[in-house]
């Protein structure tokens, strides 16, 4: 009887370890690929040394008992420029992240359950960075976790070279694995600098000293007579003056009297030399201002007698004077009319009506 | 004989009789082999091959099957044994690739599969987590509804043995593999990948086995053996003017509104000169994202502390504001099953329609599938409005992220 008992002491345990042991060949380790995986970065820069936060979207290929644990191993040989310095993570689920596909493996479905807690492991002689956490509840095959993770006592970085890296998520419980190793790539920089001037909008203020001038009486074949005003601008980025004439509304600008009717014309494309006896002419010259404008030499002041020769309506308008660049404070030009009737010209009131056209460059 | 020692040698004989029972059992149940269907076996305990007693089955032995009834199935029946001439003829893999660049040994699959090789179908070094195979046609004559299995392996069948599941194409254990796992030649590669759910950078050993018929399993054929790819990455940015098709330029990369595309107030919105260029590639089989963020959410100026705001708007609808728009895509699309690049909604608009610079990050593009020699151009647009003060220091930070998806 005794030896009986011994029998079963020894016997029935040894059994029993025999057949647990037999069903754990039986059921060895399940590993598989995972069905799809992202490794999101904050930023994919080399060398950053702190900073760095992960977002992760993870589908295991096989179902998970609460208890699992989630890896992120960096390559083995790149020890310490990963983690940056050993510690705690600050894991939290995510149900969804910009670099979701809009549908398929690749969109996250649920945040990453359980009571998360993460560190960050510095690799060794065997061992490489790894990013663990734990805390995971049940987890359904199929389905695409997402979970963010960032430094807290422990500090994430990136390996100082450019291009391609290793990295390799497991998730595990029990013999139940699913794994996969794939590639992230670095970049020497991951940003664009955008700079840019905001100037003022540009302007320009034109002013035109008079709007009449009286040349006088004109004597037919007598001299010529004049008379002026100014015209005043101030611009941010330049200006531009240009004038036309009105004259007998058909052939040309210059005085006319409508009750003759009879024109003195201001012919030509050029000038107008007033000087020579019994010439009949009308035209304008204005003085160059000071720092940099122009005044067109066929309208430049200075030769007696000779002036400008204007055209009529807008589509014969002549330059008269611009500046390309800024006139900060008021750039004044005298404009001189001059005109000369002779001996065939009728008595009579004679006008003109100069239209000045000023602009600015932008 | 001492009693004593009489029950030391009982307790001896039932722990040893005990510890060979488990064997037994594992034995008993390896009757149903990968390689054979052996049914009703009943050995009572034990006996030997050859017994003519009449107490064992002779199933123990496959060579020499008794007339059963249930070996007879439509095409075939055995009245003693499965001899070789009604088995089909052991299948030999023709092709099995994961990486081939250039040409292939596979015949029936897309016909950029048969003239580029796996890369052409897979992306830039090869597939990574899947593979084709194809079952000989040349070498054997089998009919044309025989159907064949696979096994896998990664250490040449040594202990890691495993099947192909005719339904995912994903390995499969020993205890889910049945006969819904066995597919005609045709049906196996009708499937481009018809295996899946690989290892990166694993070499993977497959043989395969026939049956035409009940009892007609075939033994395993050769092994054939492939490497997968690893994945594979490539991002870049450039900074170049718009026709920078091919410019490649290095860091540190800046666009600026100066000079002709200086900012004017009160002016229309002004496109910079250069555009920010990117290249990807990826064998990942869910593509890629670019995701982007900004610093300050526009251009803000340090000095005078205003930001021309960036948000998803048309510029010349508003009255200031500056953004992205994606202004030009390219990829290989020498393959179907090469993916496709896209600009996501808010980046896709036209004239000065952009999408936001957010310190919240924002997808730009997509890509749905490996991709081979991806380029895209993004414009850079601002608009100054008339009520921010005149300033050189205007200024944001975009950082681009580069996510493959595998």
């Amino acid at each position: 009887m005794r030896s009986i008992k011994t029998l079963l002491k020894i016997g029935i345990p040894t059994l029993l370890i025999l057949v647990f042991a037999s069903f754990f060949m039986y059921f060895s380790s399940q590993a598989a690929s995972l069905t799809a995986v992202y490794v999101y970065m904050n930023r994919i820069q080399a060398n950053l040394s702190t900073g760095v936060v992960y977002i992760v979207a993870v589908a295991p290929n096989s179902s998970f008992a609460s208890g699992g644990t989630l890896k992120i191993e960096f390559p083995q040989t790149q020890d310490t420029t990963w983690c940056r310095t050993a510690g705690s993570m600050t894991v939290t689920g995510v149900s969804s992240s910009s670099a979701d596909q809009s549908s398929g493996n690749w969109d996250i479905d649920a945040a990453l359950p359980g009571t998360l807690a993460g560190t960050c492991s510095q690799g060794g002689a065997s061992t490489a960075d790894t990013i663990t956490i734990t805390g995971l509840t049940a987890l359904t095959a199929g389905t695409t976790y997402g979970l963010q993770i960032a430094g807290n006592t422990g500090i994430l970085g990136t390996n100082s070279t450019v291009g391609q890296h290793d990295l390799t998520i497991t998730i595990s419980q029990g013999a139940t694995i699913d794994s996969k190793t794939f590639k992230i790539s670095l970049v020497s920089n991951d940003s664009v600098v955008v700079s840019a001037t905001v100037s003022e909008s540009p302007s320009v203020n034109c002013v035109i000293g008079s709007n009449t001038v009286n040349l006088g009486t004109l004597y037919p074949g007598g001299a010529f007579a004049v008379g002026s005003h100014t015209i005043s601008t101030t611009a941010t980025s330049g200006y531009y003056w240009a004038a036309y004439g009105t004259g007998n509304g058909s052939t040309d600008a210059g005085l006319y009297y409508g009750g003759g009717p009879y024109l003195i014309p201001s012919s030509g494309s050029t000038t107008v030399d007033l000087n020579p006896a019994n010439s009949e002419g009308f035209g304008i010259v204005l003085t160059q201002p000071a720092g940099g404008s122009v005044v067109p030499a066929n309208f430049l002041a200075g030769s007696n007698g000779i002036f400008g020769s204007l055209d009529r309506q807008f589509s014969g308008a002549r330059m008269i004077l611009y500046k390309t660049s800024s006139a900060a404070s008021a750039e004044n030009s005298t404009v001189t009319y001059g005109a000369r009737a002779s001996t065939s010209a009728l008595p009579g009131a004679y006008t003109e009506t100069v239209t000045f056209i000023c602009g600015g460059y932008y | 004989m001492h009693i004593k020692q009489k029950n030391t040698l009982y307790k001896t004989f039932l722990l040893i009789f005990t510890l060979l029972l488990f064997p037994i059992t594992v034995l008993a149940t390896e009757l149903d082999s990968p390689n054979y269907k052996i049914v009703g076996v009943t050995t009572q305990g034990g006996g030997i091959i050859e017994s003519t007693s009449g107490n064992y089955s002779a199933l123990l032995n496959v060579g020499s099957i008794s007339a059963n009834p249930r070996l007879y199935s439509t095409s075939y029946g055995l009245s003693t044994s499965p001899e070789t001439p009604f088995l089909p003829a052991i299948p030999t893999i023709s092709c099995f690739e994961t990486d081939t660049n250039g040409s292939s040994a596979c015949t029936t699959g897309p016909a950029a599969l048969t003239t580029g090789g796996m890369v052409a179908i897979c992306g830039p070094s090869g597939c990574y987590n899947k593979a084709r195979f194809e079952v000989s046609d040349t070498s054997a004559s089998n009919p044309a509804d025989t159907l064949y299995a696979v096994m896998i392996s990664t250490d040449n069948f040594v202990s890691d043995i495993r099947y192909i599941d005719a339904s995912t194409f994903m390995p499969e254990s020993y205890s889910t593999h049945n006969i819904n796992d066995f597919m005609t030649k045709a049906d196996w590669e009708a499937e481009t990948f018809n295996i899946k759910g690989l290892d990166s950078n694993t070499t993977y050993y497959i043989k395969a086995f026939a049956l035409k018929g009940d009892f007609t399993q075939t033994a395993t054929g050769p092994i054939k053996s492939a490497t997968t790819a690893s994945g594979s990455v490539f991002f870049d940015i450039d900074i170049a003017g718009s026709t920078g098709y091919t410019a490649e330029t290095s860091a540190p990369y800046s666009i600026a509104f100066t000079g002709a595309y200086e900012l004017i107030g009160g002016a229309a919105a002004i496109t910079a000169g250069n555009r920010i260029w990117m290249d990807v590639q990826t064998n990942s089989d869910g593509g890629f994202a670019i995701v982007m963020s900004g610093v300050n959410g526009g251009l803000r100026s340090p000095t005078t502390t205003q930001t021309i705001t960036s948000a998803n708007a048309n510029l010349d609808q508003v009255a200031s504001g500056f953004g992205l728009q994606s202004e030009y895509i390219d990829y290989d699309s020498s393959s179907s099953l090469f993916g496709e690049i896209s600009a996501t909604t808010d980046y896709s608009g036209t004239i000065n329609t952009v999408g936001i610079v957010s310190p919240t990050a924002q997808k730009i593009y997509d890509g749905d599938g490996p991709i081979v020699d991806g380029r895209m151009a993004l414009k850079v647009i601002a608009k100054p409005g008339i009520t921010y003060t005149p300033a050189t220091d205007y200024q944001e930070t975009i950082y681009l992220i580069f996510v493959p998806r595998y």
